[in-house]
């Protein structure tokens, strides 16, 4: 399989415009009213824990919900579309496949994760996870930019993990972790081979809580670009709470920028977490120190159980924010994450249409 | 356009921009171990918690980059290096740095890579394994985004000069940047900072190639950095930090002109630049700058006079000295962190007005969280301790105030209680007045007679810890003395304690006084021989208020609170009473043990074939008295005991320096008290506080029936020991022991002729003090025997004896220092043959007069040697030399060696003076003699005897015999016993010192240290022992193998489980003389003072072992008591919890 890298291009274009990337996956899969029988299908109809919130496995199980979903992001005007592939990994799979030892007097500990990292079970289901939802994502990005004649790209959603490198979940051991830096690579690896092999243009390291998970994950990137001799475009992007800083590890905004400079990350970013207003200082500390282009896709507001969404803010909002942050010279990819439908989409699309790009310093 | 500059930036949490601006990137060394003996020591002890916050201490001292280094062979690097970094994740105030990973193991480095989540700097790689290697682990740290210290090695090497310097690091430099693509501003170099000042001419020029290599670096390689070890440049000075630190600053201001960027420095040892005395800048500078072929020179004569003068201290982190006082007195009563307790303490009471509020208020409060955490398990008592020790100091300071309030609130009750009792002293009124205010009051003593006090401190301290107030009296206090207190005080819980058997009775005595005197109080019981069930069928029937045994110190708080609350008491009294009632019945009426009669036991007696066997002789009979320095023993330390007395459980590994518990949490607490412990005793020896005294000896022996009789020289009783005989029923056909089973029986000597036990001799044996060897005439042994002229020795000779003994001392002391066996063993063996060496030499080599070069003396002393034989002597052979004569006799029975030689000796030295017209002493005073061993040694000596004249070349010399035919060495019908006494002085006067600093953590850390060297010593004495008995060859056993007693031969002591009457110790003292000759002294219990004292017993029987004795039967007893000539009242009074018969 050869492997187009659209890092070029894609620069190009950041130097004429602000790109627009796509909405909430969850959210907008909350809109179509599925039940736990859709998420079960009848592949997983028998199996013996919840499915309905594993949003990853409609991929398998309701194919047709995804992939419209990518349909109408790209349609709002989604330049890149992130595959629905956010827990698409053993070790986050295995919250809904492998009992919690928990539950039984045990604990969660590099051992627990070593058998998941060798469960055949779970590494083919992650690894069918990924090239069917990149493959689903592709389909429409092609699609569309067939109908539009505007190129559209598939950009490989890379998550967090449930699990964290930094931080003990043992009060009494602070030393503690439940997982070692070499399975997160591990697992990391296995989902960027297939990402890859689904057919995705960009890979996006996104929702960073922890940075040394992210760092794993940028590890297992860039193995596997020596080993294959390839390079994709690398998007990274971060959910910072109030004070700026990653929300597990408690790494700053510049320190995460330093800490992924070598990258040469296509762009970095801010997203999740926060509503546009208060990442806003965050993303102009980023926006100030970063070397490369920077994305946005903030949430749409803080939640609020009364509002459609479940989130605060509406189009509207979204489009004005936008506008404000694209006129401060913040913004190269704007987006939506938690809260944002197809029609918030289509409202920042708009917004960030005539404004030119943020400009990337230059290293002197 | 917008711009961002070219720099070094790297990152933590927080990010570190080393732009153009920021001036030198100081990186903290004190958490490399290789920068830090202490950060070495703190992490080979597993001491994690304190190593973390050297890392906290760097970051505050301004570190802008933490350097982490595991490189020592006592250390796991990697897992190290893993274990510690993720405890750095979760301290915010660390983890804001970036980390510099520093090994020069890669795999080390690859393991530190995993726990960076921001820009760290691996430090370091190098050419050295050659290109392909360098730019795989180049790429490899490119992937981890971090930057790196690129040393200037190559295959060939480290760089030294100017040239090859620059040479490598331009090498380098071009295959990162061109072949790997590393970022140029991650690139740092490490020209290597060089020592200069060593003396070498080639070093001279060391710093100004490392400043000039830099200036180039910086000029030619765009974007790399440079940076090096700044202490290497001075360790020439290790130990004059004056003249470091004037180096350190002058060395990075030149190399910070020629752009250099980094160091690894110790922030504190630094001086400024500025500050740095003109003199010394001058000589430094001189050195630095390579200015005078003379300068290091001159720089050596000036430091001279800056030795001891201490550089800067690292200044601790300080942050929580921001918090409110209340905080600031928790953190320090957890933390046990007394430094600023009195400026606290002193803020508080301003602010609380009162003092007492103080008390009520935050201490008791930050005590409540300590008690809480230690009741959870949490903190562990060396823990608690140190709280106490703060929280002491705290109400130190508040003590005279609060004095003055009471004082005034009080005037009025003190008045009226001062005029009931006009004898009372005001201070003594005043705590009667104020007894209305106590939440309880425990008077605690050790009983009469017994010195032993450190669990007893750990109660007192630990009850203080939660409120109470502890009167502690000391140590062997009187029964009136603590009944009287009691009542001065109107005392709530009265605490005794004793370690030694006798103890348990004046604990008896103590609760039967209570009941005479009406007492009702509760009263406490601990200690090592108390138990349970003793308390329970000995002492509580005599006292009807509460008589509670408490088995330590963590049990003696909710005990006391029990007893002390109005809710819980009765039920804790009811619930007490009927497992004691229980108790005593179960004695009483249970089921018995199944014992033997005393006949039967003594049938039951191991059976040893006597005649086969050959006990071994020591070298010397008599005592040798021994003080060796405390460093010696800490070798033959037993540390587990040490960890019970702290009431941590487990087993310690020597080699792995661990507690072996099931309970982590109490391991990791051991660590860190092992390594207090350590510091302790290091300050121990410093400051010389403690003296160790010890005595042994060696005595002919026979055992008589379950007795032991030592024999004087002319075959008397000296003195005897009494053993008792184990009479529970054995199913496993084990026999019944008893110590005397381990002596040959008297019977296979003398056909139980001998037996009248009640003549004791007063003869002490006679001992030859000036000379090397006691003399001593044992029935029926055989002696080599060599006695000099006067003049016989030279002062050549003797300067020549001690210069080498003081050499191979040293060399010996060193290899033992450093673990060289194999060196230390020959130096071993070299100091023993050292005397017969040189001395025999010197008696060859016939110096002085050589009288006996006559014929007409040599045949004066002929006859006298022949004059008694087979009369009073046999002779196996004998020779008369020119200035001595060699002997191998026999005494016979009622003539003592001693006797004999003086005979001859005075016989033959007035005959030879007149013959010579001379006057004065003929002979030496001393007598070198040695008990023949066996066969074997009989006839080697016979030879040596006889064939002397012929090895110092005097052909056809007459003097010389075989004497009368061939005689039997007879030496295998005695036995012999060991004792040993030592005693570890200066721990009590010292732990007085740190109580009255209100320090009891101190106080019983040195106690319970001293307790642990005693017992090393007396280790230490058995071991020498042994060898002195010719049974074990020095160096035979490894250390550990000691601790264990993997050896032949036991050191049972009086009042112990296999001879528990503690009456047997005078018996042992006196055969010694021990008290003169350790200041060891017995109390009228018995019990050893200094409390930090072992006696015993040596045995060196194969088959002796340890063993226990209970049950004993009336029949036994009875027996024991007659032998001892006790009554059976006084016999059962001492034995009386091994008893088993009420």
């Amino acid at each position: 399989m050869s492997v187009i890298d659209a890092t070029a291009e894609l620069e190009q274009e950041l130097r004429k415009r602000i790109m627009v990337l796509d909405g909430a996956m969850g959210t907008t899969i909350r809109t179509y009213g599925l039940k736990e029988e859709d998420a079960r299908g009848s592949r997983f109809a028998g199996h013996d824990k919840d499915l309905l919130n594993n949003g990853d496995i409609l991929s398998l199980t309701r194919p047709d919900v995804i992939a419209d979903i990518h349909k109408r992001f790209y349609e709002a005007g989604s330049d890149i579309c992130e595959t629905n592939t956010f827990s698409a990994t053993g070790l986050a799979q295995s919250e809904f496949f492998v009992e919690d030892p928990r539950e039984k007097g045990g604990r969660k500990d590099p051992e627990f994760f070593q058998k998941i990292l060798d469960d055949p079970m779970l590494n083919d289901l992650a690894w069918e996870m990924n090239v069917v939802s990149s493959q689903l994502c592709r389909k429409w990005a092609d699609n569309i930019a067939t109908d539009t004649g505007r190129k559209r790209y598939v950009a490989g959603a890379i998550g967090p993990l449930t699990v964290s490198l930094s931080n003990s979940p043992d009060a009494n051991d602070a030393g503690f972790r439940v997982v070692t830096f070499d399975q997160v690579l591990a697992a990391y690896r296995h989902q960027v081979l297939a990402l890859i092999e689904g057919g995705c243009d960009i890979l996006m390291v996104e929702t960073i809580f922890d940075s040394l998970n992210a760092k794993a994950a940028c590890v297992a990137i860039q193995e596997i670009f020596a080993e294959r001799e390839i390079r994709l475009p690398v998007i990274i992007s971060a959910a910072v709470g109030l004070g700026g800083e990653t929300m597990i590890s408690a790494q700053k905004v510049e320190a995460m920028w330093i800490a992924f400079a070598h990258m040469h990350p296509l762009a970095v970013g801010l997203n999740c977490s926060l509503g546009p207003d208060l990442m806003r200082p965050h993303l102009e500390e980023l926006s100030n120190c970063a070397g490369t282009f920077v994305s946005c896709y903030s949430n749409a507001g803080l939640p609020n159980p009364l509002a459609p969404t479940g989130f605060d803010l509406e189009p509207k909002h979204m489009h004005d924010y936008m506008v404000e942050f694209a006129k401060a010279g913040l913004l190269n990819l704007a987006g939506g994450c938690c809260g944002n439908t197809p029609e918030h989409v289509a409202a920042i699309a708009r917004a960030v249409s005539n404004i030119p790009p943020r400009e990337v310093p230059v290293l002197i | 356009m917008k711009t961002i500059s070219r720099a070094l930036r790297l990152s933590g949490t927080d990010a570190y921009n080393h732009t153009a601006d920021k001036g030198f990137l100081m990186i903290g060394e004190r958490t490399n171990v290789a920068g830090s003996p202490q950060f070495a020591k703190l992490v080979r002890a597993g001491d994690l918690e304190a190593a973390v916050e050297v890392a906290r201490q760097q970051v505050s001292n301004g570190a802008n980059v933490i350097d982490i280094c595991f490189d020592d062979g006592l250390i796991d690097g990697k897992a190290m290096m893993a274990r510690y970094l993720s405890l750095l994740q979760g301290e915010p105030d660390v983890a804001k740095v970036p980390i510099m990973v520093d090994s020069s193991k890669w795999e080390i480095l690859e393991e530190g890579l995993k726990y960076l989540q921001g820009k760290g700097i691996v430090n370091s790689i190098s050419l050295k394994e050659g290109e392909e290697n360098f730019k795989k682990q180049a790429r490899h740290i490119m992937r981890y985004g971090a930057a790196v210290v690129v040393m200037a090695f190559d295959e060939n090497g480290q760089a030294a000069t100017y040239e090859e310097k620059i040479r490598i690091c331009e090498r380098a430099y071009r295959i990162l940047v061109d072949e790997v693509g590393f970022n140029q501003d991650d690139i740092i170099f490490d020209p290597n900072i060089l020592t200069v000042a060593t003396g070498i001419e080639e070093h001279n020029n060391y710093a100004l190639d490392f400043i000039n290599a830099t200036a180039w670096i910086k000029q030619n390689l765009p974007g790399a950095k440079v940076s090096g070890g700044v202490s290497n440049i001075s360790f020439s000075f290790r130990g004059n930090n004056k003249v470091r630190e004037a180096m350190h600053s002058a060395f990075l201001y030149h190399a910070g002109k020629a752009g250099m960027d980094m160091g690894i420095v110790n922030a504190g040892m630094l001086e400024v630049y500025d500050d740095i005395p003109k003199n010394l800048l001058d000589c430094v500078e001189d050195v630095l700058l390579n200015r005078h072929p003379d300068a290091t020179e001159k720089l050596l004569d000036l430091a001279e006079s800056f030795k001891g003068q201490g550089g800067k201290k690292v200044e601790e982190d300080l942050t929580w000295r921001t918090q409110p006082v209340e905080k600031r007195l928790e953190h320090a009563l957890l933390r046990g962190i007394d430094k600023y307790i009195d400026e606290d303490t002193e803020e508080a009471r301003l602010k609380y007005q009162r003092p007492l509020k103080v008390i009520e208020g935050p201490l008791m409060d930050g005590m409540g969280v300590v008690g809480d955490l230690f009741g959870a398990g949490k903190m562990f008592l060396p823990q608690v301790v140190k709280s106490a020790r703060v929280m002491k100091k705290a109400v130190a300071w508040l003590f005279p105030y609060m004095e003055a309030e009471k004082a005034e609130n009080l005037a009025g009750d003190i008045l009226a209680i001062q005029e009931k009792n006009p004898g009372m002293s005001y201070a003594d009124a005043l705590k009667i007045a104020e007894r209305g205010n106590s939440a309880g009051r425990f008077l605690i003593a050790t009983v009469k007679g017994d010195v032993h006090d450190i669990g007893k401190n750990i109660v007192g301290v630990v009850l203080s810890c939660n409120g109470f107030e502890v009167t502690d009296m000391g140590v062997m206090v009187s029964c009136d003395k603590i009944l009287d207190k009691a009542v001065e005080l109107g005392a709530d819980v009265i605490g005794l304690s004793g370690l030694i058997t006798p103890s348990l009775d004046e604990m008896v005595h103590v609760a039967k006084e209570m009941e005479r005197r009406k007492f009702t109080v509760p009263l406490l019981i601990g200690g090592a021989t108390t138990s349970a069930a003793h308390t329970a069928i000995k002492i509580a029937e005599h006292y009807s208020g509460p008589v509670v045994h408490v088995l330590d110190a963590s049990r003696s708080v909710p005990v006391t609170t029990s007893l002390l609350s109005k809710d819980g008491h009765d039920e804790f009294v009811k619930e007490l009473r009927e497992k004691q009632q229980k108790a005593r019945e179960n004695f009483l009426g249970g089921p018995k043990k199944e014992t033997l009669t005393l006949a039967e036991a003594r049938a039951a007696a191991p059976k040893y074939d006597w005649q086969a066997y050959t006990p071994p002789v020591p070298s010397f009979i008599g005592t040798r008295t021994l003080e060796p320095a405390i460093h010696e023993l800490v070798d033959y330390i037993d540390w587990t005991p040490f960890f019970h007395a702290w009431e941590l459980r487990g087993v310690w590994d020597r080699e792995k320096k661990e507690l072996k518990t099931k309970n982590e949490g109490g391991a990791a607490e051991a660590k860190k008290l092992y390594a207090e412990a350590c510091v302790y005793l290091d300050q121990l020896i410093a400051e010389n506080r403690l003296q160790a005294r010890g005595i042994y000896g060696f005595f002919p022996a026979n055992a008589d029936g379950d007795d032991i009789i030592v024999w004087n020289e002319d075959g008397t009783e000296r003195t005897r020991f009494h053993t008792l005989r184990q009479q529970l029923k054995k199913t496993s056909g084990k026999p019944n022991v008893a110590l005397s089973d381990w002596i040959m029986p008297v019977a296979a000597d003398r056909g139980g002729d001998l037996r009248s036990p009640s003549v004791k001799s007063s003869n002490a044996i006679q001992r030859n003090t000036t000379g090397s060897l006691p003399h001593w005439f044992k029935q029926g042994a055989t002696y080599a025997v060599v006695f000099r002229l006067a003049d016989s020795i030279p002062q050549s000779a003797l300067n020549e004896y001690s210069r080498e003994k003081r050499m191979l001392e040293e060399i010996l002391t060193n290899a033992e220092k450093h673990g060289e066996e194999t060196t230390a063993r020959d130096a071993r063996a070299k100091i023993d043959s050292l005397y017969s060496q040189i001395m025999e030499e010197a008696l060859r080599a016939g110096h002085g007069e050589c009288h006996m070069r006559r014929p007409e003396i040599a045949a004066i002393v002929r006859d006298a040697i022949l004059r008694y034989e087979g009369q009073r002597f046999e002779l196996g052979a004998w020779c008369v030399m020119p200035n001595h004569v060699h002997l191998l006799i026999k005494p016979l029975e009622g003539h003592s060696l001693s006797s004999i030689l003086q005979g001859m000796k005075s016989f033959s030295a007035k005959e030879a003076n007149a013959l010579l017209g001379r006057k004065g002493g003929f002979w030496q005073k001393e007598s070198y003699d040695h008990i023949v061993r066996d066969e074997e040694d009989y006839e080697n000596q016979k030879s040596y005897v006889m064939t002397n004249p012929v090895v110092a070349g005097l052909d056809g010399w007459e003097f010389v015999g075989s004497g009368r035919p061939k005689i039997a060495p007879t030496v295998a019908h005695t036995d012999f016993i060991g004792g040993f006494v030592v005693g570890i002085h200066g721990a009590d006067e010292y732990a007085k010192e740190l109580d009255a600093a209100n320090d009891p953590y101190g106080s019983i850390m040195v106690k319970a240290i001293a307790d642990r060297l005693a017992e090393a010593c007396a280790e230490m004495l058995h071991h020498r022992a042994r060898i002195e008995w010719g049974y074990e060859a020095e160096g035979e056993l490894t250390k550990d193998a000691l601790i264990h007693e993997n050896y032949q031969g036991i050191r049972p002591a009086p009042g112990y489980p296999a001879q528990p009457d503690h009456t047997e110790k005078p018996i042992l003292f006196e055969l010694l003389d021990a008290s003169k000759a350790t200041g060891v002294d017995l109390t009228e219990s018995c019990a050893m003072h200094p409390g930090a004292a072992v006696s015993g017993i040596y045995f060196s029987h194969p088959e002796s072992h340890y063993f226990a004795l209970s049950e004993l039967q009336k029949d036994q007893i009875e027996d024991y008591a007659k032998r001892k000539g006790m009554t059976l009242a006084e016999a059962e009074k001492w034995l009386g919890p091994w008893l088993g018969y009420a």
